[in-house]
């Protein structure tokens, strides 16, 4: 097989993400390169994340502001945003970054890129960002639909 | 129609269960293999169908279902997979150990009721 840069790895998670959201949500979400002229400021304030064990291991993201959790969540349950309740949510976006994750396992099975991973996890607070050594590959995405708005990251570790 | 929903994510048990009410059924929940077991010993006479996911802590999907399909009390309750693990060999390893059904995450609510509908034998 012949080699896949991480931002081809990007790509795959980004439009998996794509599918979970058309699938479960019925959101139709564009995905950008971050740092594109016209890429919104956002602050998140939830991020679900994973870490995967392979030839090089990696560390995966999702990060969103309050409001686009609340939104998919309810969108995804059927459950009005009011009546969610908070760990409803890191547990949401902590099962969105799981499902995501597991078509690109299968498709990378086999290869050279193959990985296990870990649980899922949350992490909750003010403008949260996740800082990474200058010299790690990494690479991310930007998703939206209307006002929703997902950040993607992954990193080797 | 009763349930058993085994999935570590509240937010799969809540799509599960909009998804057995929509079909006038009960749903009851466990949120990994250990409680599941718990769970049946207690209510494995009034339980339809079981909805197992795999990657789960202390007790994962595959380890329960194993167990379920040795104990006679419990082997003739079908189980329907429901969880993100789509490679090839995962799936007939599933289908080998006795799962009747699998649903690959992500899916349709319409999709998971037409699932639930055809593993009680209630398909179109």
């Amino acid at each position: 097989m012949s080699s896949i840069s991480i931002e081809e790895i990007a790509d795959l998670f980004a439009n998996n993400l794509s599918k979970v959201l058309r699938t479960m949500a019925g959101f139709e979400v564009s995905s950008i390169q971050c740092g594109q002229q016209g890429m919104p400021e956002i602050e998140p304030s939830i991020m679900g994340a994973m870490i995967l064990h392979g030839q090089k291991d990696a560390m995966i993201s999702l990060a969103m502001e309050d409001n686009t959790a609340y939104m998919l969540i309810a969108y995804m349950t059927g459950i009005l945003p009011e009546d969610l309740e908070e760990q409803d949510l890191y547990d949401g976006v902590g099962e969105l970054v799981n499902i995501m994750t597991g078509e690109v396992k299968a498709r990378l099975a086999n290869t050279p890129y193959q990985f296990r991973l870990t649980s899922p996890f949350a992490l909750g607070g003010d403008n949260l960002k996740v800082v990474f050594k200058k010299n790690l590959q990494g690479a991310c995405r930007f998703l939206t639909a209307g006002e929703l708005e997902i950040i993607f990251r992954i990193s080797y570790i | 129609m009763k349930v058993l929903a085994i999935d570590d994510s509240i937010m799969v048990r809540k799509i599960i269960r909009g998804a057995v009410e929509v079909l006038d059924g009960n749903l009851i929940e466990a949120s990994d293999g250990i409680e599941a077991l718990e769970v049946m010993e207690e209510e494995y006479k009034d339980i339809d169908l079981i909805l197992l996911d795999w990657n789960m802590p202390r007790l994962n999907g595959m380890e329960v279902l194993k167990q379920l399909k040795a104990d006679r009390r419990f082997r003739g309750i079908p189980v329907m997979m429901v969880t993100t693990e789509s490679e090839r060999k995962n799936i007939v390893r599933a289908i080998q150990a006795g799962a009747a059904h699998y649903l690959i995450k992500p899916f349709t609510i319409e999709e998971l009721v037409k699932r639930i509908m055809e593993s009680m034998g209630k398909g179109e």
